[in-house]
Formats: structure tokens, C-alpha cells, sequence
């Protein structure tokens, strides 16, 4: 927060009015506010969707003293960084755990989004991934952390489906930047959950298809439809002709 | 917040020059430190309310970034509805 000091009165208000927080003017007594304001806006944006530019962003965030505990989140990634590094390697698909291997908060949980995002950078850029893995992971550690390990349970399941799946190279290097340690197990548990991720997007086509399906047999076609209107319309005539009473007179039966 | 006496009577009238202090829920320490930054009257606070475009979500946290550590004062619920009457 303090790099907004920097910026002018002018540039807080531009930047208030691409944000579309609804602000009055930035004067002395309200720009304290105002820069509260953008701080947790980006916060949030941060936490929700990783766009490219809030990697620098967020790493100006990990540097200052913020109050809400963030920055202890933020400084684990950057330790991580120099051993991702390290351990940063090709790592086969064939083994699956769980992911309960590590004592460590993982990722399994955060967004589909996030990973999408991940996925679809090619590997030279991993090192920007790691950039903005590490941030999210910093910040969904924090709020995934009830979350993931109910979510493991799902990705053991998803896991069997994942043994066939073919695991570019990209992935798995990206993989391997959620965790930290460079045991083998690392990449297997980074791989079950990459599989876990992979299974999770190859699942969603099949999802469409049945669907698709589906919703074709519960549509009867027009013909089908207009028979059905006769064949009730018949059955209505019948009944109402049946139901008649004949018309005698009352006093005609048997004198 | 129920209406007391002090809020009927703040609010039956325009703010005009009232002190700061007048409004239900302004405490004494809120009204001491407001009046050593300049705001010894109730209309500047509610000035400084209607520059921040009326927010009353942002409005109680003014006091909260600069000086005032603690909760929102409540005394500052006041001026959005001092608004309504009169604005």
C-alpha cells in the first residue's frame, strides 16, 4: 500500500476510475481512503483471477508490511521459487497418490480458473507461472485451507481416469512449481493432482456430450407431439358422447 | 438504532452550526480529536461526508485509517441520515 504514497492525486483518481469504485474527490482527507480502497480491490482481484499484470503487482505486495498476515504467506513462495528451481524436471505420469503426502497446504483446491490459467502457458514460461502459482497459492492457501482436504478424496477418484491420459511436458514442470520439496513424491503428488487438474477438464467435455444426449431423448418431435393431441382429443369426444344421456322423455317409458 | 431524544433533536433541525458533539453516539474522545483536526462543527463532518460522494459504507471508516484505531464512532451514522432530511 505504500506504493500508492507515489502516485498523485490525479493518478489515484484514474486509477479509482478504471477500477469502477465509485469515489469522490481525492483530496487530503479522503485519499488515506482511497488508497485503502485500491489495495483491497487489487487484493481481491488477485485472490480471484490471475491476470498478468497483477504478477507484478503482487509481487510489490510481498514486500510491504500488511497487517492482514499476507506477507508471511507471501515470502513462503519466494523460498519455494529457489527449490522449484532445483527440483524442476520432466516427471512421468505413471505413479498416483494421494495427495496427502505433505503436511503443507496444496493448491488442490483453488479454482478452476487457476489452473486453466496455468495450463495454458507454454513452458518457457514457467517461470512466470511459478509468479503467479506462488501468489495464488499463497493466497488460496489461506482461504482453501478447509477446502483442500476435502478435495482430496475427489482427486484419488479422478486419479484411475488419469492413468491414460497423456501429460505434456508444460504441465508436468508446472506441476512440480506448486510444491515445494524435491522428493520424488512431489512430483508424483504434483502429477495426481496435475492429473487430478487434467481429469478435471477431460471430464467436462464428456459431461457435455451425455448432456447433449440426454436432453435429445426428452424432446418428443412435432409429429409425436400432434398425434398425442388427436389421441386426447379422441379420447375426450369418446367420453363426452358415451356420457350423454339419451334423450327420452320421462314420461314416455312404460305405460 | 432507536431514536433518543438527542437524535430527534439533531435531526428536527438544519445542522447549521451545531457542535461536532451533537449528534447521538459521538463520544467525548471522538469529539476531541475531531475538533484538533478542524472539524469543531458538525456541518464539516458532514462535509467530509458529502466529499466522499455520500458513501455510507466508506464514511465510518474515515476516522478508522487516520486516527481513530478502534471502532467506527457510531455518532458518525449521523450525517447520511442528516442528509436525507435535508439534502
Amino acid at each position: 500500500m505504500d506504493d500508492y504514497a507515489d502516485l498523485s492525486n490525479t493518478e489515484l483518481t484514474a486509477l479509482l476510475r478504471r477500477y469502477n469504485i465509485p469515489h469522490g474527490p481525492v483530496v487530503g482527507s479522503t485519499r488515506r481512503l482511497y488508497e485503502q480502497k485500491i489495495f483491497e480491490y487489487e487484493t481481491q482481484r488477485r485472490r480471484l483471477s490471475p491476470p498478468g499484470s497483477s504478477a507484478a503487482s503482487s509481487y510489490r505486495f510481498s514486500d510491504l508490511d500488511s497487517t492482514s498476515g499476507d506477507s508471511d504467506m507471501y515470502d513462503l513462495p519466494k523460498k519455494e521459487d529457489a527449490l522449484l528451481y532445483q527440483s524442476k524436471g520432466k516427471a512421468g505420469v505413471g505413479s498416483y497418490f494421494t495427495t496427502r503426502t505433505y503436511g503443507e497446504p496444496e493448491s488442490a483446491g483453488p479454482s478452476r480458473g487457476f489452473r486453466q490459467s496455468v495450463t495454458l502457458l507454454p513452458d518457457a514460461d514457467t517461470f512466470h507461472h511459478q509468479v503467479r502459482d506462488d501468489d495464488l497459492l499463497s493466497s488460496s492457501e489461506e482461504e482453501c485451507k478447509d477446502r483442500e482436504r476435502p478435495m482430496y478424496g475427489r482427486d484419488s477418484a479422478y486419479q484411475s481416469i488419469a492413468h491414460y491420459r497423456p501429460v505434456s511436458a508444460s504441465s508436468s514442470s508446472l506441476d512440480l512449481s506448486y510444491y515445494p520439496t524435491s522428493s520424488s513424491t512431489s512430483s508424483m503428488s504434483s502429477s495426481s493432482s496435475s492429473s487430478s487438474w487434467l481429469t478435471r477438464r477431460a471430464i467436462r467435455p464428456e459431461n457435455y456430450a451425455p448432456g447433449a444426449g440426454l436432453g435429445q431423448d426428452h424432446q418428443v418431435p412435432l409429429w409425436g407431439q400432434l398425434l398425442l393431441f388427436l389421441a386426447f382429443v379422441i379420447v375426450l369426444f369418446f367420453i363426452y358422447y358415451f356420457m350423454q344421456a339419451e334423450e327420452v322423455s320421462p314420461f314416455q317409458r312404460e305405460l | 438504532m432507536p431514536t433518543s431524544r438527542k437524535h430527534r433533536d439533531f435531526r428536527a433541525e438544519p445542522v447549521g452550526e451545531k457542535p461536532v458533539g451533537s449528534p447521538a453516539g459521538m463520544g467525548e474522545v471522538p469529539c476531541k480529536e475531531l475538533e484538533e483536526r478542524g472539524f469543531d462543527e458538525a456541518c464539516v463532518v458532514l462535509g467530509q461526508f458529502l466529499v466522499l460522494r455520500k458513501d455510507e459504507n466508506l464514511f465510518p471508516e474515515w476516522p478508522k485509517d487516520s486516527w481513530c484505531q478502534r471502532q467506527a464512532v457510531p455518532g458518525l451514522g449521523m450525517p447520511p441520515r442528516a442528509c436525507d432530511a435535508f439534502l
